[in-house]
């Protein structure tokens, strides 16, 4: 009969997911903040499992980064529901405690849990140069959603060696002192390579937010704080029924542009290129 | 077997193929007779028939024992979203299947916080079970407190019978009232719920609905409109800038954009339903 960590991860690929991988819920605890850890969430929380799924390749043809940014949303979104049934299949199947915890950010900007640290201690990834998003070896970047359960399982364990930088990155630091995702985003990414590991890496991501996510809720939030401190009522009415303010209610409403609309750093990277290259 | 008994076995089997745990058919009059003016399924569709109710999305127990008050409250709008897929599948199996309009029933509230369709009154004539002391909500037996989408249609269905001997007070609850005049649910939020119990039954019932929004419900659409106005009020430019760039107002924001935590945050008092306990006996055995 096979294992059951076989079995789970056989069941979300089954469901649509690309990779899925298992964490010790006590080594995350080790690693995170008070509040933030998967025992804080799920007291009984024994095992993490982690699935991850890439955007269509199509959505890096888009020329119009609005555009992108909301297709690959709702890739993450498919990815969300894998990991909500997962927690059915697991109590249904195995008769363990188990949730999908919410990965969006509580207040203004600390996820509840650190999805990133969840998939690399899965053994799905490490950290990249590209804003510190999580590099699988094999497909790149992926998207990352969790399940927390009681049930014991087997750990898969973090990668032995990191995959960013490439080794085509780190021929490109020797000779100009940049990488693809670096030279991409200047102000928001800077980093230093020795030896073909990264020795220091800086991701701006308050820079970061207010570039790729215009039309997030914070940036929303921002419009209402000046409507509001708008004195003049004829300049008030342009803020509240102008395209930004339109674009950015619009966007709350039908759930687009809420994250990420800007993937550039994403793009150029070449670990998973293959993935993100059709006829 | 006749006709339209084939047809609603294969629309139930298609709900529970599609993760619907129980689903039953009420006749559109028998909810019409309850549900104000408004609110009557032949208002929603005309020529409405028939009401088939779909019940899962069932919390995850892994939900109702986190000590974070929000994850319970994520959950459930997680779970009431996959239940009202079923019926928009459903929804669909029938019109293409059986060539009769069917839609399913609205999620948008008419009004501040009026449904436009009770779906709990028509899982209760659809006889998936019966009301419940806390918050209203209807308990089925075999699988407790369950989320509940309608699919509204033109097609002539035979009704099932509404449950005759309600599930709620559970014996042990009934027990209770007889020493203590309290049980699990109103012990635990006396505030929102009241209920007198008689020979084993709910003589009364009360649920009020405005203190619980006020506490289970803080991160809704009502209070991002309460702390804009509030805000908008303020005279203070720096706790102006406070109040509309802080954690509260952001959380609001985005539960809206993310679609969680709209309507309960807080399941206290389903979580102490021995009823809904029992339903999770399998958990409970490896928790």
């Amino acid at each position: 009969m096979r294992n059951p960590e076989d079995a789970i991860k056989k069941w979300a690929i089954g469901q649509n997911a690309l990779v899925a991988g298992i964490a010790s819920a006590s080594d995350i605890d080790q690693l995170q903040a008070e509040g933030h850890r998967p025992s804080d969430i799920l007291p009984s929380a024994k095992s993490v499992i982690v699935i991850g799924s890439l955007p269509f390749a199509g959505t890096w043809r888009i020329p119009d980064y609005k555009v992108v940014g909301e297709v690959a949303f709702q890739c993450n979104e498919e990815l969300y529901r894998i990991a909500y049934h997962m927690a059915d299949y697991i109590e249904s199947k195995y008769g363990y405690e188990s949730l999908f915890p919410p990965p969006d950010s509580i207040g203004n900007w600390s996820p509840l849990l650190d999805i990133k640290r969840c998939a690399e201690m899965a053994g799905l990834g490490s950290r990249s140069l590209a804003g510190e998003m999580i590099l699988h070896p094999e497909y790149g970047f992926l998207y990352f959603a969790v399940t927390i359960t009681s049930m014991p399982l087997v750990s898969d364990g973090p990668l032995k060696d990191p995959v960013c930088p490439a080794p085509s990155c780190v021929r490109l630091f020797e000779k100009i002192g940049t990488t693809p995702c670096m030279n991409a985003c200047p102000d928001c990414l800077s980093g230093t390579i020795k030896d073909g590991r990264i020795v220091s890496s800086r991701y701006d991501r308050n820079r970061c937010a207010t570039r790729a996510q215009s039309t997030s809720p914070p940036a929303l939030q921002r419009q209402i704080l000046g409507a509001a401190e708008e004195t003049n009522p004829a300049k008030r009415k342009m803020i509240v029924l102008g395209d930004y303010f339109s674009r950015s209610v619009k966007s709350l409403s039908y759930r687009s542009h809420l994250d990420a609309t800007c993937m550039e750093c994403w793009r150029p990277c070449p670990v998973g290129m293959k993935y993100r290259v059709k006829k | 077997m006749s006709n339209l008994a084939v047809a609603e076995k294969k629309i139930k089997e298609f709900a529970r193929k599609n993760g619907s745990l129980i689903t039953g058919i009420a006749s559109v009059s028998s909810i019409d007779e309850e549900a104000p003016k408004g609110h009557r399924p032949s208002e929603v569709l005309e020529g409405a028939k028939s009401v088939i109710v779909v019940g899962g999305g069932k919390i995850n127990l892994g939900a109702y024992k986190s000590p974070m008050a929000y994850i319970p409250g994520y959950i459930s709008s997680v779970k009431v979203s996959g239940v009202h897929r079923i019926a928009f599948k459903l929804a669909d199996f029938i019109e293409k299947e059986f060539d009769h309009y069917a839609i399913f029933s609205p999620q948008a509230l008419s009004g501040a916080n009026q449904p436009v369709i009770d779906d709990q009154l028509c899982a209760i004539k659809a006889g998936l079970g019966t009301r419940a002391i806390a918050a209203y909500r209807v308990l089925n037996k075999t699988h407790g407190f369950l989320n509940y989408a309608s699919v509204i249609t033109t097609m002539p269905l035979e009704s099932d019978t509404p449950i005759k001997k309600p599930v709620c007070p559970a014996p042990e609850c009934v027990e209770m009232y007889e020493e203590s005049q309290t049980t699990p649910c109103l012990q635990v939020c006396p505030q929102c719920l009241k209920a007198e119990i008689k020979d084993g039954t709910i003589k009364k019932i009360k649920f009020n609905r405005m203190i619980h929004e006020s506490r289970s419900q803080t991160t809704s659409t009502s209070a991002f409109q309460k702390i804009l106005l509030e805000a908008l009020n303020e005279p203070d430019p720096e706790k102006k800038k406070m109040m509309l760039l802080g954690d509260f107002f952001s959380r609001t924001i985005r539960s809206m954009a993310y679609n969680y935590n709209l309507s309960n945050t807080t399941i206290e008092c389903l979580r102490v339903c021995p009823v809904e306990q029992r339903s999770y006996s399998k958990q409970k055995a490896r928790g």
